[in-house]
């Protein structure tokens, strides 16, 4: 049942404490990781990345922008769109939170209540519904 | 008491009766009325010696002539007493001692010359009344009346002329001028009392609209028909009115007034056109100035009571712009303040929870032990910042509240449950809850909602020894008919806990309380949680109360109202998982 191809994840998050240790718990549990400690490096990876994340994990607060204009990037591009967003955050205010989920973000997760296990559990359960459903990912040959 | 000051310096504005004194019949109730008698006695008494003498058929001049003075006398106090015109009275006394001068001198102090004029003299002195200079002129009188009959003894006018009776008309002046003189001594101690409490009442005066002015505080006073009748200048400052084109106008159609929304306070609403029973204080009132700008400020009504009736009110008003700006700006640090440290927090949580699970390492069992404890403490920072942030978000109100259809019981049952897992696993409280079989689904904020329950019911079961009970009751009122009740829900979380003691029953709702019993045995707790669920109440526009007895237990009822309950939009940056559950929920519709 293992796939040759593990499931990248995207997360962008500007702490590097906590990104080291998403980055650390997401590879134990079986995803392949790219960090990004800012918005810019983010967008710079999709750009010029040969194989687009299959998911996308997003800070609100960072340091050069925040989630909301990162995520207004990312669906700008039609390739880019179709990448399943979760907001891990502390720092949005409600308004921000309702545009964001208005803007397709799978989930808007609250950083501080949940535990990294609890997060990861919820990313495996989208991971696990999509791959009942035909692959959208997109391959580039 | 400005009434008794207005009497006296109108006293003092009157001219007075022989004598360069500036205070005239300064005489008491008791002393007027006794003088008032004895004039009016004298007079009858002349009256009737000057009718006898004519009844008598003794018609002699001097009985007709006795009359006229009795007349002039009865005249003069009249035109003191009803007219108070000086000069009318002065002229009629004038006329009344020329009259006397005139009997004694054809009569040489007369058949009836003795004792009986010493009834003249009070009503005179009474009509001097006032200074020692009085006694000085009646000495000058009698010394002409003396020379008189001395004249009308030598050289004798009349055939009436008895020396005898001249002996005792003189023994009888002297007697009335010693009287004179006393009363008179009288008088002039009073006066100077009067004086002293003049000058004292002066000066308070005087002090008081020093004190007044220099206040920093605006003061309007008005009448019990809202005229305004004072203010100090810190009020023309504030209000940049002039008193003079204030004064006699209506406060409430003058200032305009709005509520913290800007919205207008209309007349019946306004807390200074509503007699106050007590106190009245209204707090983030706008006022507008004369120039249409308007400003935040503190209004403090005071019913001024005289004599037991409503005078009117003394207003005081505050800007309180500044102090409030301070305070946002305090709110909006610990805002702020709360939010950094949600980052370590989350840090803390999630590089602990690796480590128990073994992510960097296999650790030993006292290891683990006490990465837990790390946990715990880790959470009860989560909690405290998180109950910090809903306060602060509160205070400046960018809550955010959107009352949902929700059934209470429900939510109450799902709260419980939470809490139950929470408490020792082997301390066994029996928990009831209890909510009407036809409970409707109201519409009430849910995070507002569970947040109370969560305290509540924690507080509940945490205060609450081992084999006690705690019971959450929910119960629907319906509107009344009259619509004097509105819709409510009421919860009623009860426990045979430690109780509150009486003596701290009244701070259980303030910031950081803790009941001293419950300190001694428990170090865990922020002292926030009722501090949150009235605030929050407060926000909403719900209410609490509670009953507490030591040792026996606790009700706290909550009242909810149903239709009442404020949507606040909350621009504010807190969030909680429920508001995120409840805004995914509108953005997928």
């Amino acid at each position: 049942m293992v796939k040759a191809l593990k499931p990248t994840i995207m997360v962008i998050e500007d702490e590097t404490l906590l990104l080291q240790a998403i980055s650390k718990k997401l590879t134990l549990a079986g995803f392949d990781v790219l960090s990004c400690s800012s918005g810019k490096q983010a967008l710079d990876y999709l750009k010029n990345i040969e194989r687009l994340p299959s998911i996308i994990w997003l800070d609100y607060y960072l340091k050069d922008m925040n989630g909301l204009d990162v995520l207004n990037d990312i669906k700008k591009q039609k390739e880019w769109s179709k990448i399943p967003v979760f907001v891990v955050s502390n720092s949005a205010s409600p308004s921000k939170v309702h545009a964001m989920l208005a803007l397709g973000v799978k989930k808007y997760i609250l950083k501080a209540e949940f535990r990294l296990d609890q997060i990861i559990e919820v990313i495996e359960e989208f991971t696990s519904e999509e791959k009942t459903k035909p692959d959208r990912r997109k391959t580039n040959d | 008491m400005p009434k008794d000051i207005k009497k006296l310096s109108k006293r003092l504005q009157r001219k007075v009766f022989f004598g360069s004194h500036e205070i005239s019949t300064n005489t008491s109730r008791n002393e007027t009325f006794f003088l008032n008698v004895f004039s009016f006695l004298t007079i009858i008494v002349m009256f009737s010696f000057g009718y006898l003498d004519v009844a008598s058929n003794k018609f002699t001049i001097f009985g007709v002539l006795e009359m006229v003075v009795g007349l002039t006398l009865v005249l003069n106090i009249l035109g003191l007493r009803l007219t108070h015109n000086i000069t009318i009275a002065k002229r009629l006394l004038l006329a009344s001692v020329l009259t006397m001068l005139t009997v004694i001198l054809i009569t040489g102090g007369g058949e009836y010359g003795g004792i009986n004029w010493l009834f003249i003299f009070p009503p005179i002195s009474f009509l001097l009344a006032g200074k020692k200079e009085g006694v000085f002129w009646l000495f000058g009188l009698l010394i002409a009346v003396m020379g008189v009959i001395i004249l009308s003894v030598a050289f004798p006018f009349s055939s009436y002329s008895q020396a005898a009776l001249n002996g005792s008309f003189l023994a009888s002046l002297f007697a009335v001028s010693l009287c004179t003189f006393t009363y008179q001594l009288s008088v002039e101690k009073n006066e100077s009392e009067i004086y002293a409490n003049l000058e004292q009442s002066d000066r308070e005066r005087r002090e008081s609209s020093v004190i007044l002015n220099n206040l920093n505080i605006g003061v309007v006073v008005v009448d019990n028909r809202g005229n305004i009748t004072a203010l100090n200048s810190s009020a023309e400052n504030i209000l940049r009115w002039r008193s003079d084109e204030l004064i006699g106008k209506q406060f409430i159609r003058t200032i305009p007034l709005f509520n913290e929304f800007g919205d207008p306070i209309s007349a019946e609403n306004h807390p200074l056109y509503i007699k106050p029973k007590g106190i009245l204080v209204a707090n983030d009132l706008r006022i507008m100035r004369k120039d249409g700008t308007t400003f935040l400020c503190q209004l403090i009504g005071t019913p001024l009571m005289v004599s037991g009736k409503h005078r009117g009110t003394v207003s005081t008003i505050r800007d309180i712009t500044k102090e409030h700006d301070a305070e946002r700006a305090k709110t909006e640090f610990v805002t702020l303040a709360s939010h950094q440290l949600r980052t370590p927090i989350s840090a803390i949580k999630w590089l602990s929870e690796m480590l128990m699970n073994g992510d960097f390492g296999k650790l030993t069992s006292v290891q683990s032990k006490q990465i837990n404890n790390i946990l715990s403490s880790n959470e009860r920072m989560s909690t405290l910042v998180n109950e910090m942030l809903i306060v602060a978000n509160i205070d400046l109100g960018t809550l955010p509240i959107q009352p949902v259809l929700i059934d209470v019981g429900e939510v109450a049952e799902e709260v419980a449950e939470i809490e139950m897992n929470t408490i020792e696993p082997n301390k066994k409280i029996n928990l009831k809850i209890k909510a009407d079989k036809k409970l409707p689904k109201v519409y009430l904020d849910l995070t507002a909602t569970k947040t109370i329950l969560h305290h509540l019911i924690k507080n509940a079961l945490k205060y609450t020894p081992a084999n006690g009970h705690v019971s959450v009751e929910v119960i629907h009122t319906p509107a009344s008919k009259d619509k004097h009740t509105e819709e409510m829900i009421s919860i009623i979380v009860s426990d045979s806990g430690y109780g509150i003691p009486k003596s701290e029953q009244n701070k259980v709702f303030t910031k950081f309380f803790r009941s001293d019993n419950i300190k001694a045995f428990d170090t865990d707790g922020s002292g926030l949680g009722l501090y949150v669920v009235r605030s929050l109440l407060d926000y909403i526009g719900g209410r609490i109360t509670f009953d507490s007895t030591e040792n026996v237990g606790t009700t706290f009822v909550v009242k909810l109202p149903v239709a009442g309950m404020k949507t606040h939009s909350g621009h504010g940056v807190q969030t909680s998982s429920d508001i995120v559950n409840y805004l995914a929920e509108t953005a997928q519709r």
